[in-house]
């Protein structure tokens, strides 16, 4: 690999001052992403996974509260530091976003064949009429049956998973560099999950864009991405390729997480290895490592020293007792 | 392992739920659904949104009754009963939901909370209700001195959970119907809750309906599972059959989608037709699945197959099942 990162994050911090003092919910988290490859950021809510993407791109900020750190550099171009309307039009052109609910990410008062054109408009130099084409278009290829029908109706009118192809090809019509995706699939049916997913995965490598998966679902991310970072307690914990994360996971969150799923392999009433314990309240985190209180190796170290993401070749993960390191 | 399943707790006949929805519409949210519930048994029901399965499982506590059909309880016909006669049986139905903190009301003390089913059923005696409050919590995983004066608020979504399975057992049921129990929850904390409802099945007793749309959970929990599309069941089998060989196509497309946290493990195909489930306000003549069935054939269109036995314990609503 020659060419140098799409996204480089450097040691992202975002914290909120609340009643009871700084809360850092994203503290500290460095990765990069490749051009056509997929990032999965897997964590459960209060990880920090939502708020460290959104920071990324300007949505968590000064404007909400938040103090941000740190570096985010898209094809070296460092995001932090550029202007708001800079940083507006790389967003939509260069960086293209899908939200959970399509029902809130969708202007309800918009026919949906404007709110695809509009961006196209704005940053392609096309004309009314050139992006009311391209949006049908658009609709096609993202699965939507006689296109030009639809793109004359308003969000409402349309089933959940056909909004969030709507909202997807939305995202995609600019020809984006990057695509994230926050939970595209949480609000929708387990079939129809399939489907969204197919369709992300398709666009992304017919435009060999690099795209970051946020799931709190191991199984979506499994299927989905080539590398996982898994963020606790806002921290990136272990970042490894998706099959050496699933085959051999090094950081005992991953592996106790990994342990308490139902399998479908399993035969009814099979225990399920239960994580014990919460995750931490935030705003007070003590200085040793967050998962301790609920680890099967924690050691005297673990409580007074916050273990930073070391790397085993290309295998990252933030502990002093990792798991298959026969201690 | 379970016993050996026994004879029904509860049996619906027939069970019709329809919400009006205004200009002489109606959503056909359950429709001519037989189903039987056994003593003993976790019952898993399974379907996307728009199934049916949460209606059903109200009309069967008539919460509220069904528009048409019958609710066989323990011998007595729940949708007959009014008032009083209703109240006298609710003890025996109890529900858990989806969504702990909102079920709990947010101005009560968690002791006020478990203790107010048996101040409804007539528990006069104080020390009786402190006592019993006490041996529930304790059952559940909560300390009862810890928790006791604190609210809901205070605790994370697995704590409210307990704490509503708390005040679901508190009366002793017969059967608790457990609405997407754990949907909610975060990953690290489902295990907990779900392995704390087989304790409590097993310590009292309990029969469980277990709804749910994550087939890996409902596999794990259930005794028999049945599947709901669009207001009617598709299929009913006994747990490991249902997943090793479902007959219903939609239950193949349901096992096909899941998205196994394996990476070596290549994605299912669902044989889908493109598409989204029609609505439950104007479902499909015939079989409701055939407009995404791969299977579908003209007789599909005209006749609405029934759900008929295909081996012992094993019952499938299509025209051409796969097994």
């Amino acid at each position: 690999m020659n060419e140098g990162p799409l996204l480089s994050v450097r040691d992202a911090r975002v914290s909120f001052a609340t009643a009871r003092g700084a809360l850092r919910a994203v503290d500290g988290v460095t990765f990069d992403l490749h051009k056509g490859r997929t990032l999965g950021i897997v964590g459960e809510s209060g990880s920090g996974k939502s708020v460290l993407v959104r920071s990324l791109i300007g949505l968590v900020g000064a404007d909400s509260g938040a103090e941000v750190g740190g570096q985010v550099l898209l094809e070296g171009q460092d995001l932090r530091t550029l202007p708001g309307a800079r940083l507006r039009t790389l967003l939509g052109r260069d960086i293209g976003i899908v939200f959970q609910d399509p029902m809130t990410s969708l202007n309800p008062v918009m026919k949906i064949g404007r709110q695809i054109g509009e961006g196209l408009q704005l940053n392609r130099g096309l004309d009314r009429a050139a992006a009311g084409r391209r949006a049908a278009e658009l609709l096609a290829e993202v699965g939507i049956p006689e296109p030009e029908r639809r793109a004359r109706q308003y969000p409402h009118e349309l089933s959940g998973g056909m909004r969030q192809r709507v909202a997807i090809a939305i995202a995609i019509a600019c020809e984006p560099k990057l695509l994230i995706a926050d939970e595209p699939t949480t609000a929708l049916d387990v079939t129809v999950q399939r489907q969204i997913l197919d369709l992300l995965q398709r666009e992304q490598r017919q435009r060999a864009m690099a795209m970051i998966l946020i799931t709190h679902d191991l199984g979506v991310a499994a299927g989905r991405a080539d590398d996982i970072m898994v963020m606790y307690a806002g921290r990136a914990v272990e970042m490894a390729a998706t099959r050496a994360l699933f085959r051999a996971p090094r950081m005992p969150y991953t592996e106790a997480l990994l342990r308490s799923l139902p399998r479908l392999t399993d035969v009814a009433h099979t225990r399920l290895a239960a994580i014990p314990g919460r995750p931490p309240d935030l705003a007070r985190r003590g200085g040793g490592c967050a998962f301790a209180p609920r680890c099967r190796y924690r050691s005297a170290r673990c409580d007074a020293e916050q273990p930073v993401l070391t790397r085993d070749g290309p295998h990252g993960f933030a502990c002093f007792n990792p798991v298959g390191a026969g201690a | 392992m379970s016993d050996p399943p026994g004879a029904p707790l509860l049996q619906m006949t027939g069970l019709t739920v329809e919400y009006p929805v205004g200009g002489g519409r109606h959503v056909h949210a359950v429709s001519d659904v037989s189903l039987a519930i056994r003593q003993g048994e976790t019952l898993g029901l399974v379907g996307e949104s728009g199934s049916g399965k949460s209606s059903l499982a109200r009309a069967l506590l008539q919460l509220p009754p069904p528009k048409d059909g019958s609710v066989l309880f323990d011998g007595q016909e729940l949708t007959r009963l009014r008032g009083e006669a209703l109240r006298a049986i609710r003890p025996h139905l109890q529900m858990i939901f989806q969504d702990p903190i909102a079920s709990l009301n947010p101005r009560r003390r968690v002791a006020e909370i478990v203790a107010e089913p048996l101040i409804v059923s007539g528990v006069r005696d104080a020390a009786e209700r402190t006592r019993r409050v006490r041996a529930v919590m304790e059952a559940v995983g909560l300390d009862p001195d810890n928790v006791w004066t604190r609210r809901p608020h205070e605790f994370s979504g697995g704590q409210c959970q307990r704490i509503a399975i708390a005040r679901a057992l508190v009366l002793e049921p017969r059967l608790i119907v457990c609405d997407e129990p754990v949907s909610a929850l975060d990953v690290s904390i489902r295990a907990q809750i779900l392995n704390l409802l087989e304790d409590m099945k097993a310590r009292f007793g309990l029969t469980l309906l277990f709804i749910a749309h994550d087939l890996a959970v409902v596999k794990s929990i259930s005794d028999r599972v049945a599947v709901m599309y669009l207001g009617k069941l598709c299929e009913v089998a006994d747990s490991a059959s249902l997943f090793a060989n479902p007959a219903h196509p939609y239950t193949a497309a349901l096992i096909a989608a899941i998205p196994e946290p394996d990476p070596d493990r290549p994605l299912g195909d669902t044989r889908l037709r493109p598409g989204d489930p029609p609505s439950p306000l104007d479902p499909p003549s015939g079989c409701r699945f055939r407009t995404r069935c791969p299977h579908a054939e003209p007789r599909c269109t005209t006749e609405a197959p029934p759900l008929r036995q295909i081996a012992p314990g094993r019952e499938v609503a299509c025209h051409f099942p796969l097994v």
